[in-house]
């Protein structure tokens, strides 16, 4: 495989993991909580655009927009149900509540639509081909949403009042209250927009590989590392941890051990020695470790006050 | 007439109940000073005033209408305004953007002029508009704090211990500048201090606080010419 390709598959898989750990870091943010429900209710996204797209006939780009909203407003209505009730307990008890409804999710998931393999029903695009590279038209895509996902959600933190007040919030919820801030509405708009974010790219993972009830679980651990390798709780560290993860799993693969340690020779490896494929979900925690042990907080932590 | 009522006022956190019993009001344009030891309830008070803490018994009348159980920011929604001791102003957001907050319940163009005016009240915040509030100094925080709660235009202004941890030089500008507000605003100010000296001198009234209940009130004049608190509770 060439350099590029490799650069271009790991900036595609940047933006679908920039599009999930965004909303897993706000939450973080403003609710204190590790959310281990966030990927599975990705897949709530996801099965309802199969939903609206293969059992309705939509196309994908409606259907992806109303499954988005509608998993949106499903997370609002949970977290008043079930994380509201919770929350003057404190983030841990709020954290493990998450993991049941976690379960409950993915089961229920499955309970409706099955285990089996789905995909949407979109026509087959012919990919690009240049002498460096190919790339798919969705995978075009995939790069322009998260870009765009991104840009958007900055304009929304600094240029916007609800943006603003997310902030401030942030900063000391308290005193956002002194300010006239209602901080639960602003957590219902945190829900919206995080999940509605997380339920695009889990239905654009979808799209490029296929639909399966546990791909929550299965995208949950690089989720996580990048979240918290870039500065649990700082959006754009989420984005810069995306980024270097994706690059890592892609690169980490085609890096020739034997070579770069000059051990090709004493060993006698005429292949070269490489990271197995099988172990591809180890990267992302052997980079977390090592970023960890040289910036505990992340890349971009900052430091909680008090 | 008194635009605040607190009667007979049994509050704390989670179970453990910290005011036994206080009472206080508040006339219209009136400051008021509340001193005390460590641990009387004097921060306690203020925050079962705002709404932040649970009330157990008692009730909170605010021009006669029962707001006992209001939430902070419906509380500001009719009035009221707060800065506290400890995080008084948003760290990571700008000077403007922490005035901006302030006047988060106000529309476009009165926040517009109420930053206006916050850079008139306070030059020193114009100069340093687009610096994050956590780089300024701890006098400049307690002049933001205050301008942030000034935005909504409010009747009532509580500060908490306006001058911790503050040079003395720096602690009287603070005290200038609430009378500043007094005068410019009108609002009803209610003070909670440690050194009471200053707030007493610019206060209508005072209240001493002991153990979460009421120990005495008076004029701050005659407060401060009381020589039996001054002896307990001014540092003699």
């Amino acid at each position: 495989m060439s350099f590029t390709q490799i650069i271009i598959n790991s900036i595609v898989r940047a933006s679908e993991l920039a599009l999930l750990s965004l909303g897993l870091t706000i939450v973080y943010d403003i609710l204190g909580f590790a959310n281990f429900a966030h990927t599975e209710f990705a897949v709530v996204g996801v099965y309802l655009a199969l939903f609206l797209n293969v059992s309705l006939g939509l196309g994908i780009v409606p259907a992806a927009i109303i499954a988005s909203v509608l998993t949106g407003i499903i997370a609002i209505f949970i977290d008043r149900g079930v994380f509201k009730k919770m929350r003057s307990s404190g983030g841990i008890i709020v954290m493990v509540t998450s993991l049941g409804v976690a379960i409950a999710l993915r089961n229920t998931v499955r309970a409706i639509w099955g285990a089996s393999a789905r995909n949407y029903s979109v026509a087959l695009e012919k990919p690009i081909i240049t002498p460096y590279f190919r790339i798919t038209p969705l995978q075009i895509w995939i790069i322009v949403i998260g870009l765009a996902a991104m840009f958007l959600f900055h304009l929304l933190l600094h240029y916007t009042k609800l943006g603003k007040a997310m902030r401030a919030v942030s900063d000391d919820p308290e005193l956002a209250q002194a300010s006239g801030i209602a901080t639960e509405s602003i957590i219902t708009y945190v829900w919206f927009i995080a999940i509605g974010f997380a339920s695009v790219g889990g239905i654009l993972i979808g799209m490029e590989t296929y639909i399966l009830p546990y791909m929550g679980f299965a995208i949950i651990v690089p989720v996580f590392c990048a979240t918290i390798m870039g500065g649990i709780g700082n959006p754009y560290g989420a984005m810069l941890g995306a980024l270097v993860l994706g690059f890592a799993e892609n690169f980490g693969l085609y890096i020739n051990f034997g070579q770069v340690l000059g051990i090709e020779k004493i060993f006698h490896i005429s292949k070269g020695l490489f990271i197995p494929t099988g172990y591809k979900p180890a990267i992302s925690f052997v980079i977390l470790i090592l970023v960890l042990l040289v910036r505990p907080r992340g890349i971009l932590g900052k430091k909680k006050a008090g | 007439m008194a635009i605040l009522e607190a009667e007979n006022i049994f509050a704390g956190y989670g179970k453990s109940e910290i005011l036994h019993g206080v009472s206080m009001h508040l006339e219209e344009g009136e400051i008021v000073t509340i001193i005390g030891p460590n641990g009387a309830g004097k921060s306690t008070l203020l925050k079962a005033i705002m709404g932040y803490i649970s009330i157990f018994n008692g009730i909170i009348l605010w021009k006669a209408e029962d707001i006992t159980y209001l939430r902070p920011d419906q509380k500001v929604r009719r009035g009221f305004g707060y800065v506290p001791q400890l995080g008084n102003v948003f760290p990571s957001l700008s000077v403007r953007e922490n005035l901006e907050m302030g006047g988060f319940t106000a529309g476009k163009e009165a926040t517009e002029r109420g930053i206006q005016k916050a850079f008139e009240l306070f030059p020193v915040l114009a100069e340093s508009a687009k610096k994050k509030a956590g780089t300024l100094s701890g006098g400049q925080r307690q002049m933001l704090g205050m301008a942030r709660a000034l935005m909504t235009e409010p009747q009532l202004l509580m500060l908490d211990e306006p001058s911790a941890g503050l040079a003395p030089k720096v602690s009287e500008q603070v005290f200038e500048s609430i009378q500043d507000i007094h005068e410019k605003t009108g609002t009803g100010i209610i003070i909670i201090e440690q050194d009471a000296y200053h707030s007493l001198r610019i206060s209508n009234r005072g209240y001493v606080l002991v153990m979460g209940q009421n120990e005495f009130e008076d004029r701050a004049d005659k407060i401060l010419a009381n020589e039996k608190i001054r002896e307990a509770y001014l540092g003699g």
